[in-house]
């Protein structure tokens, strides 16, 4: 790795200006550690300097911090709501939710608002993406190209990860499923940070920033629905069958109950976040989907 | 200690050393790192360098001439001139003391 690449980290206003001249010095400099602990430690000074903050305006930074927050907050949804569904297995369930109603609406309000949720999200996101993708494209921003391409490496290996180490000759949670759930679980961690961090180095414009406003709020209330459908649904099992919840049923080996309880407490989490991320972004200046497709 | 100074940080005392060698003459980063180098002994690295230069250009107290090649020269202002002459003697007046005293209790 060159020493001038560590120029790539600092803001882009910043190396509009000064990059050149840094990399005059550089050539004549006799680079030691200390002049890459120092110009890492310069990058950290020129994104903590205001006046290198870029071209995106104050509102529109703070609608890209809270649809970064309201992203991770469906990521760390879904990973909840995979054990959820984990919960979900099994034809004694199934049934139960045929003869209670309330069960059956618990179970059928999850679903209804992780696939909301879902839509919402790819329909926020995929423009953002889009920008960002074009942004590094054009201006060969290599960095973000990379943490771009996280998600989907992850994806694979995660794919392949499961065809390769999890027979399906394997019964009950072998440590092959563990390890497996763990590796899933730092994937989803792990791209999400990637696309946040990608989106932190992008300059996103209002338009494409406040047209997500939309799809963002769209899934956090999704994520409410899914949320009362798990309690629903479980308060509804626990009278219909207590002893499922107490019976060795949940993922990880741990009883129903504690897997129940640890998916509603990270939901309870992830949907409070982003709520309190919307809610403080700045209000009555968002167009609805209709307004901005008629500008 | 002059007004603002303080507010450089870290840079304060690079930035002391950059104003004092464009005293000097108009000169480009490394021609700066080379003169602090040789006149104070301290090795300034690029980060801290060009961390030192934005904040002095940001505050007035110097400015960019047109750039040579890759090369942008700096030149002190007259504000910056003033905040150095202020700084020096700020510590003029703190090496006076401290001799004074040393001298007086022989220690």
């Amino acid at each position: 790795m060159q020493i001038a690449s560590l120029l790539r980290y600092y803001p882009p206003a910043w190396r509009e200006r000064y990059e050149d001249e840094v990399m005059d010095v550089l050539s004549q400099h006799r680079v030691s550690f200390s002049t890459w602990f120092d110009l890492a430690r310069g990058a950290v000074d020129a994104h903590l300097d205001p006046s290198f903050a870029g071209k995106m305006s104050p509102s529109a930074r703070q609608l890209r911090r809270s649809e970064i927050i309201v992203f991770c907050s469906f990521i760390a949804f879904v990973v909840a709501g995979i054990g959820f569904q984990k919960m979900t297995e099994g034809a004694d369930k199934a049934g139960l939710m045929q003869a209670h109603l309330a069960i059956g609406l618990g179970y059928y309000a999850v679903i209804a608002g992780a696939v909301i949720a879902l839509l919402a999200i790819v329909a926020g996101a995929l423009p953002i993406a889009m920008v960002m993708l074009r942004q590094a494209l054009a201006a060969g921003r290599r960095d973000v190209l990379a943490l771009l391409a996280v998600p989907p490496a992850l994806l694979v290996a995660v794919v392949a990860y499961g065809a390769l180490a999890v027979h399906p000759s394997n019964s009950g949670i072998s440590a092959s499923v563990r390890g497996l759930i763990a590796f899933f679980i730092f994937s989803a961690a792990a791209s999400a940070a990637a696309v946040s961090l990608a989106a932190t180095r992008s300059e996103l414009n209002d338009v494409v920033l406040r047209l997500a406003q939309w799809p963002a709020r769209v899934a956090t209330a999704a994520m409410g629905l899914s949320l009362v459908g798990v309690v629903v649904w479980g308060i509804s099992l626990n009278s219909a069958a207590p002893s499922f919840f107490t019976l060795d049923g949940g993922s990880m080996t741990s009883y129903a109950y504690f897997t129940w309880l640890r998916v509603v407490v990270v939901m309870v989490l992830a949907t409070v976040i982003a709520v309190a991320a919307l809610w403080r972004t700045p209000r009555g200046e968002t167009p609805s989907p209709m307004e901005t497709a008629t500008r | 200690m002059p007004a603002n100074f303080s507010d450089l940080g870290r840079f304060s005392g690079p930035g002391l050393l950059i104003l004092s060698s464009l005293a000097e003459g108009a000169k480009h980063g490394y021609a700066i790192m080379m003169d602090v180098q040789e006149f104070s002994g301290t090795k300034m690295e690029p980060g801290t360098l060009y961390g030192a230069l934005t904040r002095l250009e940001q505050r007035g107290w110097i400015e960019p001439l047109p750039p040579e090649e890759r090369r942008r020269p700096y030149r002190l202002t007259g504000a910056g001139a003033t905040v150095l002459r202020q700084q020096l003697a700020s510590m003029d007046q703190i090496v006076r003391t401290g001799q004074q005293r040393l001298a007086t209790t022989g220690a």
